[in-house]
């Protein structure tokens, strides 16, 4: 316990943070490009297409799509969290994470998006419906950017960081009251999601999980990479920026 | 999946399920890139301030002190 | 404490009733537009009153949002406001005030834009005008709530304006739909008690959570 207490204040240290990163991210892209690729072997190629509803080959979208609306939930959430532990513990890198997590998020509801709209056409005959499940995608939308414009409205960071934390703050606890809203007022869906008993061949499975675990990886790996930028952004004329930046070690009291 | 005429067709629906993927593609490979760029172009930022001449170096050293924080 | 900072505001509002007027204005301007736009026919209008009643409503709550806040954190009198008491307490000051001098006055002038909409068309002695205004009564302190986190949060932006809306209305849709359902209700002679009730909940939880927020976001705007 003492030890993860520890661990969690090193990653407080941007330049820990930065080295670490530095560390895991070919790990974690080598991992997630085998698993896409044998996810993509699955779920273009080697799984049967969908006879019972009708679906046919569409059904191969729903590979992209699932994962894609499922990080834009848990980006948001993680987003919360990060500005919590931010604003609580006054942990700066914490603001960095919150405001790194903001692009690759509003990219995955932009994407749940598109692939509903265009898994929408073929199957119930329109781009566009307005139920449950799409509204609250395009509300969380907005609220995304709504953060990232919010951010980028202040000239002062500090500020910046604090006051995106609150928005995201407020925007977790509406999310489930959206949803529910939405969802009363339009009940009509097609009722089709893995956790439904049933609804889901075991065929179809296989690629799903696959390409869950490398589009997870693939949102961790982006983060990161965009975390590490805003390090560098934050502490641009900290000594060890520079020493990185400049491949030199600097000698003591310059800089 | 029976033959490539298959894969690329998707049936019918073969412009639906390619531009999803598509999309997909491009939008996270725009990301990939643009933090690239990002982190990259940072990079030689820090760099330039760095191997600036002295004086101005000495200027920024008293700019950033005067700052609080 | 809360009651000396309202007395406060309420004074400080009473300078500018311009202000204060020209949203109540834009409501039923905004309001009159669409009979002209759809059609004047009764019935048209009368499926169509409820949800434009409460959007236009919405538009006036958060048009009027920017007085309360702007100019005082513009004079540095919120800053000494801020020395002198909690965030929270005058949070909640000028919340109260913006409803008193904002949402009061969108309520007693719904049941005008009742008849402007027909709302009342072919049925006599209906109850519909009586429950539009009982939505607002409930909607419109939630509309204030969540206004005021939003408005608190940009006071420091560089550029403001359209940048609370971008932030408050995704959170304005529950109460949206709820508002314009319990009145879609009661015109289609339905039950509205669930939807009253559930805007009664989103005004607790408003109540519970917003004027801390809110609070908070004000002292980093100033800070």
């Amino acid at each position: 316990m003492a030890n993860a207490w520890r661990w969690f204040h090193q990653l407080g240290s941007p330049k820990y943070l930065f080295q670490k990163t530095g560390q895991w991210l070919p790990w974690i892209w080598g991992a997630t490009l085998i698993l896409l690729a044998v996810g993509l072997y699955y779920s273009l190629w080697a799984s049967p297409i969908e006879v019972r509803q009708g679906q046919g080959h569409t059904v191969r979208i729903m590979y992209v799509h699932v994962p894609a609306a499922a990080l834009s939930m848990i980006g948001y959430i993680a987003m919360a969290i990060a500005a919590t532990v931010g604003l609580v513990w006054k942990m700066k890198m914490a603001f960095a994470v919150v405001r790194s997590i903001a692009p690759v998020g509003a990219a995955m509801t932009f994407l749940a998006l598109f692939t509903g709209s265009v898994w929408g056409k073929p199957t119930w005959g329109t781009w566009w419906e307005w139920d449950a499940r799409m509204t609250s995608e395009l509300l969380l939308l907005f609220l995304y950017l709504g953060y990232i414009a919010l951010h980028a409205s202040f000239s002062d960071r500090s500020k910046a960081d604090k006051a995106g934390a609150i928005l995201a703050i407020v925007g977790v606890i509406n999310i489930p009251i959206i949803y529910f809203s939405v969802k009363w007022w339009n009940t009509l869906h097609q009722g089709y999601s893995i956790t439904e008993k049933g609804a889901l061949n075991p065929a179809f499975q296989t690629p799903l999980f696959l390409m869950l675990a490398g589009i997870y990886l693939l949102f961790a790996a982006l983060v990161l990479m965009r975390l590490r930028a805003e390090i560098v952004l934050r502490n641009q004329k900290s000594r060890w920026v520079i020493e990185w930046a400049s491949g030199k070690t600097l000698e003591r009291g310059e800089s | 999946m029976s033959s490539w005429h298959e894969f690329i067709f998707m049936g019918k629906h073969g412009a639906f399920v390619w531009s999803s993927y598509f999309m997909t593609l491009v939008v996270l490979l725009g990301l990939f890139i643009g933090f690239r760029m990002m982190l990259k172009s940072l990079k030689k930022q820090v760099e330039v301030a760095a191997v600036a001449p002295d004086s101005k170096k000495q200027k920024a050293r008293k700019l950033k002190v005067s700052q609080p924080d | 404490m809360i009651l000396t900072l309202l007395k406060r505001e309420l004074k400080v509002a009473r300078r500018n009733w311009i202000g204060l007027a020209i949203p109540l204005l834009f409501f039923i301007i905004v309001v009159s537009l669409f009979p002209f736009a759809v059609s004047p026919e009764a019935p048209v209008l009368q499926q169509l009153a409820p949800g434009v009643i409460w959007v236009a409503a919405l538009l006036a709550m958060l048009l009027s949002l920017e007085q309360f806040y702007r100019s005082d954190y513009q004079d540095g009198s919120l800053e000494q406001l801020l020395l002198m008491s909690s965030p929270t307490s005058v949070a909640i000051s000028k919340i109260l005030a913006h409803w008193l001098l904002t949402g009061l006055p969108l309520v007693v002038l719904s049941p005008l834009l009742g008849v402007l909409m027909q709302i009342n068309h072919g049925v006599e002695h209906s109850a519909h005008t009586w429950v539009l205004m009982l939505s607002l009564v409930l909607g419109t302190p939630t509309l204030c709530l969540l206004g005021a986190v939003g408005m608190s949060l940009t006071l420091a932006a560089s550029r403001n304006g359209l940048l609370v809306s971008i932030l408050i209305i995704p959170l304005y849709v529950p109460v949206l739909i709820f508002g314009a359902s319990t009145v879609t209700a009661s015109l289609e002679n339905m039950r509205y008690n669930g939807e009253l009730a559930i805007l009664g909940a989103f005004l607790l939880i408003a109540i519970v959570f917003a004027p801390f927020a809110s609070g908070r976001a004000l002292k980093i705007s100033v800070g």
